[in-house]
């Protein structure tokens, strides 16, 4: 009987390597640009880097501690700079309130020496509640990158706080802009619910909330097609 | 009317003395403070780079010096 089939023993199965290049989207500032609504297009700024900056898209001056060597930062989020008017307006009174001191207070003269120590205390004492503020609003992240989100808390003095969680355990954003100044202005909280030990991390009064929670939806979905495609980092 | 002229003269000497042993303790507790505001900066600026380190370490030091500054004439002229 004629044999069906014939195994070629000894020879190796030849596998057909391909090296492609792993596009993703994540890494191409203009491709996920374009993946965006037209309306969310417009309000993105163009990937240049400003040190002070409430909203960075794709920032390429920015380190952090446990970062990925090969992890692309997309978004650095800080709150809205609206938020510091609080602080500045109360560093502007603590700056005047000297020369109005003496028609609140009833008039007791310390000597001229007393005087200046004390205005001389006051003013450090101003620098260092603006040099607390500002250094608090700059540091005081969230940062978006192709795999994951950060949140970067400096809590008070020599307390630090920094949450992640990977993208593909993101379970839901939502984003919140109530009344008017936050309206007028075009910041609000998003709200990222986690698989992860940490089950929400919230972006505070960010600028363009709606663009955030976009990009984080494509990055999702990024995420989700390389999972069934089998494509791994 | 001076605070001097409220307090009773025979005790006015001392309380200056220890006004000014307040004030000087005060202001080299916040000597401590600013060194304190240093090492904030110090550990801010490792976690998080953004290029932008600079002008913040100098505000840091101003902010050292002018405390050091205070203190010193504090101690002189009180």
């Amino acid at each position: 009987m004629p044999d069906i089939f014939v195994s070629e023993q000894g020879k190796k199965p030849k596998v057909k390597k391909t090296h492609k290049k792993l596009h993703r989207l994540s890494h191409d500032p203009e491709e996920l640009r374009k993946t965006l609504q037209k309306e969310i297009q417009d309000e993105l700024p163009k990937s240049t880097y400003k040190a002070i900056s409430a909203f960075n898209y794709y920032p390429h001056r920015v380190k952090f501690v446990g970062a990925d060597n090969k992890e692309h930062i997309i978004l650095l989020l800080r709150r809205h700079p609206i938020t510091n008017i609080g602080w500045i307006l109360t560093v502007i009174l603590m700056l005047l309130a000297p020369m109005f001191l003496s028609y609140v207070v009833p008039v007791v003269e310390l000597p001229a020496n007393y005087q200046l120590v004390a205005l001389m205390f006051w003013y450090l004492i101003t620098l260092a509640f603006a040099i607390e503020k500002f250094i608090s609003w700059f540091f005081n992240v969230n940062i978006v990158t192709d795999e994951r989100i950060f949140d970067v808390d400096f809590v008070h003095l020599i307390y630090r706080e920094i949450t992640d969680a990977n993208l593909d355990q993101i379970q839901d954003v939502t984003t919140q802009v109530g009344g008017v100044i936050r309206t007028m202005f075009n910041f609000g909280n998003v709200m990222v619910q986690t698989a992860a030990e940490i089950p929400q991390i919230e972006f505070i009064s960010v600028p363009k909330p709606d663009v955030v929670a976009q990009i984080l939806r494509e990055l999702r979905v990024e995420e989700e097609v390389e999972k069934i495609e089998g494509r791994v980092r | 009317m001076s605070l001097d002229q409220l307090i009773n003269f025979e005790f006015s000497g001392s309380l200056w003395l220890l006004l000014r042993a307040f004030l000087l303790l005060g202001l080299f507790i916040y000597l401590i403070f600013s060194s304190v505001v240093i090492r904030q900066i110090n550990q801010m600026t490792n976690t998080l780079e953004v290029g932008f380190e600079g002008p913040i370490r100098f505000l840091g030091w101003i902010h050292l010096f002018l405390a050091l500054g205070t203190f010193v004439v504090a101690f002189v002229i009180l």
